[in-house]
């Protein structure tokens, strides 16, 4: 009996479901990846909001929720790329309604820096947004994920978007790997 | 063993035969590591050893041993096949060709009571030519090392650059059979060559001779293990790969699973006991917590614990870890030092009848 | 450098009469062109500090675990990473003190070595305190234009003089270089497009082999438990591929932005020649184009990324694509 079968639906994602989240999928997998971190008191809320009221968003965004932006390292948006996410989004509350009243202050000023740097490292700037999304704002959720589902698929159009490695065993195969780079 | 002088007009056509059987890897342009190549009238250069040892190719710095799925059925788990290509190394520098047979030793069941199937059919399938360096590199102490065999390194065919000629001796079955694929090229080498050989292999001897005790460090590091000169000899140390890493003989690999998902893979990769995790046990306890308890495992399990496990000294003199040391520890320095401590500790002792403290 | 080899060993001895448990400087290696550091505790071992233009490495490294109260001799880059040091509470000012001396840029070894000039067993000294090096092998002498010969980071450094510091050997320098160096290879890398500059970053990442150096000499890499190495969950994997090594390298140069002070230490250990400093120079590009700000210049400041203001407002992200 698998333990898919078996697992009931729980309003927590389970720290497995958020690995699972960010699986490199199949070939054959239909559209862009993307990964959302959502602050719990603002931006999850509004995402919330947004599948209560039935609003319309394509369902390739897979949800990560934080308790608040300024938890997102950007190390974590780096390992998210790394393992094939083909967009990366950062919500969180608008400065001055942060539930821990300065975080998304920091986040604000460390996303500045970042953000242009990540386009540096090769990550076309479409890729990654950060974006203040309050609780109400379950509109403007889907309206964020609509757009940069679009644009991640214009991307692929384009042929800007790089190849994602794969499953970890066909990364771990690169023939950079398989010894010396040189040989 | 018989021996041969082959002219450097004709290593090429030697070289494009053997390609017809190996994949041949000799050094790249800059010296830095073994790269596959076609390029044969260049494969041969004068210059010292390469930055990154040839115990890359046959212990990889990643190695994927097997890899694992979530299927319909259970987890399947399939084994990579320990498969050997057939390679030729030409341009093994001695102190590199010594360090292969090291590394055979600890590889080997005799040892570990394990066979490891793919460092065996790595060797197995890789005969490596040896070439005599020129001039050393600034570092290198070969002339110390006692595994090194300058004139006779143990590689299946030795080469030593006569000047229009390279001489060269079959040490094995092998190497005759590296010889005789060239065919009509090489000539009987005579005694005036064997005699030219003798004096570069002692030329360079001379000029990496720096009176190091390599060989009687196995006692005197005995006594001193409780010493205090290991802090003061590690306190630069940053606790980085560097040395171990381009060491040639050293060769501690870790073993790491990492899935993602309902896919991953088991693979080893090189490690180093001057990581400070490298001792660290799941309960947090670290027997080798500062870097002088480190530092005083790598040197004893070199010139130490491995002479007595198999009777040879584990550091070939190849001075990469010289060169490459951010902070400048020196491995000649340290063995002088720890030498001289060990006298001193010895003649105390028998001055005053006690055990130095 | 003699004498600013003789007001070193001087001022070290001060140091230790006035109860420093340790001083940090550099004392000869086992080759005249090699030096290494060194924790003197005793006048005796003071004799042994030199001074000469291989005496590049970072020791600030060493501040944190060193035996307080601890005596140092930091050049202008140095100072600066202390200056962060004391910025994140790492040591105390009055435990530390330093003995600054002004840099004239310290020498690559790697760009004095001509293939067929000489060879290094022939090399009897170092003569580069200031103009051209000399370097005296196989008894002629070979002159390399000093700018040559320096490592890329004293070419851009623009604060050889240690702002930081008890005592200060040598004459303040004026920023002889202009940083064209950094900035010229910055807008390179800029000018191309993201897939190509993906690739180009691939590319030097093959070779790295994952011996930590970097991280290691590094004196801001402090961390008890650095997050490569954290195993659950793994954020950054062991395997030495392109990928990773790029990952392992990214999250370093980022947990040191706003930090570090180019120093250069990085990039000096890499012993694959991986350009590392290239990474980080976007970020301080970045901090000094929006910011206005600088690492290392005020030990007393909070520190950049851990703080926030109204005006960051202007520069914000949010929203933007």
């Amino acid at each position: 009996m698998s333990r898919v079968e078996e697992r009931t639906h729980s309003q927590e994602p389970a720290r497995g479901e958020q690995a699972e989240a960010a699986r490199p999928r199949e070939a054959s997998d239909a559209g862009p990846r993307l990964l959302a971190f959502l602050c719990n008191w603002c931006s999850y809320a509004g995402a919330d909001l947004a599948g209560g009221g039935r609003l319309q968003y394509p369902p390739n965004v897979r949800i990560l929720r934080v308790p608040c932006s300024a938890r997102v390292d950007p190390v974590f948006v780096l390992r998210a790329f790394r393992l094939g996410m083909d967009g990366v989004l950062v919500a969180g509350c608008h400065p001055g309604d942060c539930h821990y009243s300065k975080g998304n202050l920091y986040t604000r000023r460390r996303m500045a820096v970042f953000k242009p740097w990540l386009e540096y490292l090769g990550i076309h700037p479409k890729r990654f947004r950060l974006e203040w999304i309050s609780a109400s704002e379950g509109q403007r959720f889907a309206q964020v994920i609509r757009e940069m589902v679009a644009d991640l698929e214009e991307l692929k159009r384009e042929g800007k978007l790089p190849g994602r490695g794969g499953t970890i065993v066909e990364a771990l195969r690169e023939p950079s790997t398989s010894g010396s780079p040189y040989v | 063993m018989p021996d041969y002088v082959i002219g450097k007009d004709k290593v090429a056509e030697w070289l494009r035969r053997l390609g017809e059987r190996y994949a041949i890897y000799a050094p790249d342009a800059d010296g830095i590591a073994f790269v596959r190549t076609t390029d044969y009238a260049s494969a041969l250069s004068p210059s010292g050893n390469t930055r990154r040892p040839p115990k890359e190719l046959f212990l990889p710095n990643s190695q994927v041993l097997l890899t694992f799925r979530q299927g319909e059925q259970g987890v399947e788990i399939t084994q990579e096949p320990a498969s050997g290509e057939p390679r030729l190394l030409v341009g093994v520098r001695p102190c590199d060709a010594a360090a292969l047979k090291l590394l055979d030793v600890v590889f080997s069941q005799d040892y570990s009571g394990y066979d490891d199937p793919y460092y065996r059919a790595a060797r197995a399938a890789t005969p490596v030519i040896s070439l005599l360096c020129a001039e050393p590199l600034e570092g290198c102490f070969c002339g110390d090392a006692p595994a090194v065999n300058l004139a006779s390194p143990p590689a299946d065919a030795a080469l030593t650059d006569l000047g229009d000629k390279y001489f060269a001796e079959a040490s094995s079955e092998t190497g005759e059979q590296l010889v005789a694929a060239g065919d009509g090229l090489f000539a009987a080498a005579s005694d005036a060559d064997r005699a030219g050989r003798d004096k570069a292999a002692a030329e360079l001897g001379r000029l990496t001779r720096e009176g190091l005790p390599l060989a009687q460090m196995r006692e005197r590091l005995r006594g001193l293990h409780e010493s205090g000169i290991w802090r003061d000899l590690a306190q630069k140390c940053v606790r980085c790969g560097v040395c171990s890493y381009l060491c040639p003989t050293c060769h501690c690999f870790d073993i790491q699973d990492e899935a993602f998902g309902s896919a991953g893979c088991r693979y080893r990769c090189w490690d180093t006991c001057q990581f400070t995790d490298f001792a660290l046990m799941s309960s947090g306890e670290n027997p080798r917590r500062d870097s002088a308890e480190r530092l005083k495992q790598r040197l004893c399990h070199k010139l130490e614990y491995l002479p007595d496990r198999t009777g040879m000294i584990y550091c070939v003199g190849c001075g990469r870890c010289v060169r490459l040391c951010p902070v400048g520890m020196d491995i000649r320095e340290t063995i002088e030092a720890l030498s001289a401590e060990a006298q001193a500790a010895a003649t105390q002792e028998e001055v005053s009848g006690a055990p130095a403290e | 450098m003699s004498d600013i080899e003789e007001k070193i060993r001087e001022e070290a001895k001060r140091a230790l009469e006035r109860g420093a448990a340790c001083v940090i400087g550099f004392r000869q290696g086992r080759k005249p062109w090699r030096v290494t550091p060194c924790f003197a505790t005793t006048l005796a071992q003071v004799e042994k500090f030199v001074w000469n233009a291989v005496c590049a490495q970072n020791l600030a490294t060493y501040i944190i675990a060193a035996p307080k109260p601890a005596a140092v001799i930091l050049k202008g880059c140095d100072a600066r990473a202390l200056a962060t040091l004391l910025q994140e509470h790492q040591a105390k000012r009055e435990d530390v003190y330093v003995i600054g001396v002004s840099c004239p840029g310290m020498i690559d070894l790697d760009r004095l070595e001509p293939r067929n000039s000489w060879t290094w067993q022939g090399v009897s000294g170092l003569d580069g305190a200031s103009g051209d090096v000399i370097v005296a092998a196989r008894g002629a002498e070979h002159r390399v234009p000093r700018d040559d010969a320096l490592f890329a980071a004293c070419r851009a450094c623009a604060h050889p003089t240690p702002m930081l510091h008890d005592v200060l050997i040598g004459e303040p320098f004026e920023p002889p270089r202009a940083s064209g160096g950094a900035s010229a290879r910055l807008a390179e890398i800029e000018a191309m497009d993201p897939l190509a500059r993906r690739r180009y970053w691939l590319e030097q990442f093959k070779r790295c082999v994952r011996c930590n150096a970097c991280r290691s000499v590094c004196p801001l890499c402090y961390c008890r438990e650095c997050i490569a190495d954290i195993r659950e969950p793994r954020f950054v994997s062991r395997h030495p591929n392109a990928e990773d090594n790029l990952l392992f390298q990214c999250a370093r140069v980022w947990h040191a932005a706003g930090r570090c002070v180019d120093c250069g230490a990085c990039e000096r250990a890499c012993p694959m020649d991986i350009p590392l400093r290239e990474l980080g120079r976007k970020l301080d590009k970045e901090l000094r184009d929006l910011f206005a700000y600088e690492a290392g210049l005020d030990a007393e400041a909070p520190p950049f990324l851990a703080q926030f203001a109204e005006s960051d407002e202007e520069k914000s992200a949010a929203g933007s694509s």
